[in-house]
């Protein structure tokens, strides 16, 4: 299972902290996160803030990224404030 | 007067004499308000190296052109004098209601000095200057004065007991706001001045109305719609960093030991709303609404800001949330700053866990953190020394590579070594190790905009440009937050989009171009006022005539001001550094960019401001930014 976390407005937009998948790669993670919350695109997942086990993933291809048992993938929001 | 009361107060607390200043039309189109009239105030008022202990020393407080014009958040009030922290320049720019109110009693800006021989306090209503008695409110908590210095409507700032006992980051309180760095409130307590309760009928003249309420709808409406400051900092505050903030490296931790906390979870804004957010809170006019209000022992009460979510709870490995809101309140009543408590506590751990300081404080332990604030704010037991901040207790105990601060002044929650050009504005800026004084370019290094944190390129003439947008921001008279609406949506959410991921890119190589404009600022002699609102809106409440460039050419002035106070009370160039763990330790070792690469953007930082090379401001430069003869 791979464990999907999620911060910032992204969390409380949709009230949605946590969700566990089992999925291959980055891009079926998106899938399955659409599916189940279809407020939050593929496309506005992807192009968002994205760290897979605390390193940021960036770029297309990361779409392919593998994931395996055990991962944590996480969606942040951009923040400021002082 | 168009966008001023027309008067500021000159209050001597040694004779009782108060008196009008009169202050040149020039000086005030010149130096605007807020931190930069108060720094020409402070200037003019020495000639010489003034203790911070001393009668000689002064307070000032200024509002600013905005203060009453309904901007967005511009209800601020500063304060500016010399700190018994760092013994230089300290300027603290706070919120809440006092600042409207002492403009609307008829005054821009108060400068008191001198020493009291009694407690005292000051009520200024509709031009009404009185010294009235504090005997009763000494020994008071902050909630305990304000309440009895009168109704709601009145705009009132107090020192609490901390500020009374000399404790030197003794803050001033205002409402439940706070003018918290470098010790202000110390020096309210060494001249015996409890606080100040303004209240007054006063009405603010404007210079094109019409326009300026036209431009200010469409302001506001623009704050509303961004994604921080219509989104993030209404809904989770700036304890909204703090997620953010853990994964980008940038969480103080452990006495900035790491940029990571394991239990960051427990601190977040996100379990802050989810468990304990009873409502927001802004200040008058204020459409962002960062402010928290939590319940701490059944009693709705200020919430805490990312700063104090991180200092006294990363910083000190403390995941106990109930126990940091707790530990602010407290901090609040008593009046500290609460970052450099939790950065003294962070010290007084590692020097217990290095068996240089036996003091029974550990990181993990939070239990009697509580009862600590007391004994600092009354300066009892180990509390004497925490009271001192971390450049004394280094001095007394050892440990200067890990005392984390400034020329004095503690750091605030961001680690440096995750992002250059945020520890470069640490190293550079005006009171020492502050984010915002320094330039906050940690906004464009991963917290909104995803330029590269680890390159030294380009974040000079970056660092400068923000440092003295801030600086001008400020003398405008708005909260600083309103700047991050400049940033574009777009590009805050997307930073994986091909195009956005270019543009941050490339970013670092406009930097030439930034700093040949921040240079000739005569360049940008026009406003974009849907873009950069605060020069448009400074005209038509004064009738000045404010560009985009003279707006930034009035922050250089003022940075290079205040630059020059400090000089006179002892600075030099090699104070512009950070503690040796942020320069010289790795922060993670399997990455040799982990650490702050000071030297590799100092010289550039000189050369872009016009200093010489041991940092002091060239006459050209000075006389170009209209400060002929000062020195």
């Amino acid at each position: 299972m791979v464990t999907i976390k999620f911060f910032g407005m992204l969390s409380v937009e949709n009230a949605l902290t946590q969700l566990e998948v089992q999925v291959d790669t980055l891009e079926q993670a998106l899938e399955a996160i659409n599916l189940a919350y279809p407020n939050l695109t593929k496309k506005q997942l992807a192009q968002g803030i994205i760290f897979l086990n605390n390193k940021q993933l960036a770029g297309g291809k990361s779409l392919k990224e593998p994931l395996r048992d055990g991962d944590e993938l996480t969606f942040l929001s951009p923040a400021g404030g002082g | 007067m168009n966008g001023y009361a027309g008067k500021i107060a000159k209050i001597d607390l040694s004779t009782g004499i108060i008196s009008d200043y009169l202050l040149a039309k020039h000086d005030r189109e010149l130096f605007i308000g807020g931190k930069t009239l108060a720094a020409k105030l402070i200037y003019d008022a020495f000639g010489h190296k003034v203790e911070a202990f001393s009668a000689e020393n002064i307070l000032v407080v200024t509002t600013s052109p905005l203060t009453g014009s309904t901007a967005p958040c511009s209800s601020r009030f500063n304060i500016s004098t010399i700190s018994p922290l760092t013994g230089i320049l300290i300027s603290s720019n706070c919120g809440g209601n006092f600042g409207l109110q002492l403009k609307k009693a008829g005054y821009d800006g108060l400068i008191i000095g001198g020493k009291s021989q009694e407690k005292v306090y000051l009520e200024i209503t509709n031009s009404v200057i009185t010294l009235k008695s504090a005997e009763h409110l000494w020994g008071k908590n902050t909630s305990e004065a304000q309440a009895l210095l009168g109704d709601k409507n009145s705009g009132k700032l107090v020192i609490g007991i901390a500020g009374e006992n000399l404790v030197r980051y003794a803050a001033v309180i205002s409402e439940e706001r706070a003018a918290g760095r470098g010790g202000i409130g110390a020096v309210f307590g060494f001249k015996q001045l409890k606080g100040i309760v303004a209240k007054g009928s006063g009405t603010l003249e404007f210079f094109a109305k019409e326009k300026f309420k036209r431009h200010n709808l469409r302001w506001i409406k623009q704050l509303k719609a961004h994604a921080l400051t219509g989104e993030q900092l209404p809904q989770l505050g700036t304890a909204g960093l703090v997620s953010l903030m853990n994964y980008r490296n940038l969480l103080a931790t452990k006495n900035y030991a790491s940029g990571n906390f394991e239990h960051f979870e427990k601190i977040n804004g996100e379990t802050l709303k989810k468990d304990y957010l009873v409502k927001n809170k802004g200040c008058v006019t204020c459409p962002i609404q960062c402010g928290r209000v939590v319940l701490v022992d059944g009693k709705e009460v200020k919430g805490p800001e990312v700063e104090t979510l991180t200092l006294l709870g990363s910083n000190l490995l403390n995941d106990n949330l109930e126990l940091i809101l707790k530990l602010n309140h407290l901090c609040d009543e008593y009046g500290l700053d609460t970052i450099t408590f939790g950065s003294s506590l962070g010290l007084a751990m590692e020097l217990n866990e290095k068996k240089l300081w036996d003091n029974g404080l550990h990181f993990g332990d939070a239990s009697g953190l509580a009862e600590l604030v007391k004994l600092v704010a009354t300066r009892q037991g180990i509390g004497n020394d925490l009271a001192e901040g971390t450049r004394r207790i280094a001095s007394k105990y050892g440990g200067s590579d890990y005392a984390i601060n400034v020329k004095g002044l503690e750091l605030a929650a961001y680690e440096p070594r995750a992002a250059q050009g945020m520890g470069l504005g640490y190293a550079t800026a005006n009171r020492g190790g502050c984010h915002l004084n320094g330039g906050y370019l940690v906004i464009l290094e991963g917290l909104g905009l995803s330029i590269n944190p680890k390159i030294t390129k380009g974040k000079a003439a970056y660092t400068i440009f923000f440092q003295d947008l801030m600086e001008a921001i400020s003398a405008g008279g708005t909260c600083l937050f309103t700047s991050y609406s400049l940033l574009p949506t777009v590009a805050l959410k997307n930073p994986n989009n091909g195009l956005v991921r270019l543009v941050n890119k490339l970013i670092p190589s406009f930097a030439g171009i930034v700093g040949f404009l921040h240079n000739n600022t005569w360049l940008m002699g026009f406003n974009l006022k849907n873009i950069l609102a605060y020069p448009y809106a400074i005209s038509t409440v004064t009738g000045f005539k404010t560009t985009i460039g003279s707006f930034i050419a009035l922050g250089e002035r003022s940075y290079n001001l205040e630059r020059l106070i400090n000089l006179r009370q002892g600075l030099v160039g090699t104070d512009d550094c950070l503690p040796k763990r942020l320069t010289e330790e790795l922060q993670r070792a399997d990455d040799p960019d982990s650490k702050v690469k000071l030297q590799e953007m100092l010289g550039d930082y000189y050369q872009i401001r016009g200093w010489d090379a041991n940092g002091i401001p060239l006459q050209k430069r000075l006389e170009k930014l209209g400060l002929r003869g000062y020195a």
